[in-house]
């Protein structure tokens, strides 16, 4: 489903990010991304939809990422961003949950009913006319979750999901997650969370993956509990 | 009955057009105005004192034209632009407590406003709860670092907040365009322009214009 190939990338403002990552994730499959802040995580997933584009190569279902696929490339790949007040940006729940259909140019009453069968399975009806700003973070979460999930993408990448979740809602996103058959790319340091929602981490060092194996293998190797 | 957002909007600017276009001397005609936004303050569902607290903000920058009159010696001529411009303010304020923001832009963007103006304007209105937040939130971590002054900490550390504005309008254009953002935002609810829109148009202008030209 994904294919990296020696992957750099550098900030103007800082050293080399990634220093040639190599990367495969199957389709289905979910795989977890472990390692220190300022690893290089972030910036190797915001490659996967073209947010950030450095040297080397990167394919999502056999379309190259590049600036001419973009369209492409961000229709497969669903990104949770690790601020839901960053995703979500329309007035209501509603309207930010259909923001991206609408942008596949799917018919706004289709994408409505849609975007209401999403919010009632999220648990989130009672709030399509609320502003996301006044909902609680873990219905932010859902929120944002709800908006990326609609538009039916192939691979899920979720940066940090459980931030700002209390325990309850950390499990009961896991069970959501789980619930999903896209492969799924997960960006956390929450190491329980990991386990019961991926089957294979890697983890980063320094712009590098060092190792790759079953999560909790990794976990432990690298004492990550 | 709801009108549309744009025949309220097109009523607001006839009336505005018509108060502004009375000259110093035309007292009458100018009270005769001044009743038609308080009418409809008294009969609209609005927090009456506080709207028309809220118009006296514009006093002190009308003022600076008044004090012109003022210096000729011309004392009720500077009432008259104190008069007008508070009661244009405070129609103004009518309208916007009856018609949301997002509705009144738009009905500003369907009327031929530029688009560009209308994204900033909207993005600006949503995002001003969170970069209050923010600035809460650094008011609050130099506060309990033993800062004194709010005043003082709100001064130094405006370029701080731009910075993370920064950050996070990035971020937002970051989600947006992972979501296939393509440069313009859906309209999800359009606007629908009925009969009685075009009636209460009419009559609206109608009713202004013949206030204020046969008066």
């Amino acid at each position: 489903m994904i294919q990296v190939r020696n992957l750099k990338y550098e900030y103007s403002d800082s050293g080399p990010v990634l220093r040639g990552v190599d990367f495969a994730l199957d389709a289905g499959e979910s795989v977890a991304l472990l390692g220190s802040n300022g690893s290089g995580k972030t910036t190797f997933a915001l490659h996967l939809n073209g947010i950030l584009q450095g040297q080397g190569e990167v394919t999502v279902a056999g379309i190259r990422v590049e600036t001419h696929t973009l369209e492409a490339v961000r229709r497969k790949v669903g990104f949770v961003f690790q601020s839901s007040e960053n995703q979500l940006f329309l007035p209501t729940v509603l309207e930010d949950v259909m923001f991206g259909l609408l942008n596949q140019n799917v018919p706004v009453d289709e994408a409505r009913d849609r975007a209401m069968t999403m919010l009632e399975s999220l648990h989130l009806e009672p709030y399509s006319q609320r502003n996301p700003f006044h909902l609680s973070a873990g219905e932010k979460r859902r929120a944002a979750l709800a908006g990326v999930l609609l538009m039916s993408p192939e691979v899920l990448i979720l940066d940090e999901p459980t931030t700002f979740l209390d325990p309850p809602g950390i499990r009961e996103l896991a069970v959501m997650l789980n619930r999903q058959n896209m492969a799924k790319l997960i960006i956390t340091h929450d190491s329980r969370f990991a386990m019961e929602t991926t089957t294979r981490a890697v983890f980063f060092e320094k712009g590098l993956i060092v190792a790759e194996g079953p999560t909790r293998e990794i976990i432990d190797r690298f004492d990550w509990a | 009955m709801q009108l549309d957002p744009r025949c309220s909007l097109l009523l607001l600017l006839g009336y505005l057009i018509a108060l502004a276009s009375i000259t110093p001397g035309h007292n009458l005609l100018l009270a005769l105005m001044c009743l038609l936004p308080i009418a409809l303050l008294l009969f609209s569902p609005v927090n009456k004192a506080d709207l028309l607290a809220q118009a006296a903000y514009v006093l002190p920058f009308s003022f600076a034209i008044a004090a012109v009159a003022l210096l000729r010696g011309n004392t009720a001529e500077a009432v008259f632009f104190l008069l007008r411009s508070y009661i244009s303010i405070l129609a103004v304020l009518i309208v916007t407590k009856l018609v949301s923001t997002l509705e009144l832009l738009r009905a500003m963007e369907r009327l031929g406003a530029p688009r560009f103006l209308i994204i900033v304007s909207e993005f600006l209105m949503r995002y001003l709860e969170v970069l209050r937040k923010e600035a809460d939130s650094m008011r609050l971590a130099a506060l309990c670092r033993g800062a004194a002054q709010s005043k003082l900490i709100a001064a130094s550390s405006l370029g701080m907040l731009f910075v993370r504005s920064l950050e996070r309008s990035t971020g937002i254009h970051n989600a947006m365009l992972a979501r296939g953002f393509n440069g313009r935002l859906p309209r999800l609810f359009p606007m629908h322009w009925r009969l009685s829109d075009s009636l209460a148009l009419c009559v609206g202008w109608a009713g202004i214009a013949a206030l204020r030209w046969t008066i």
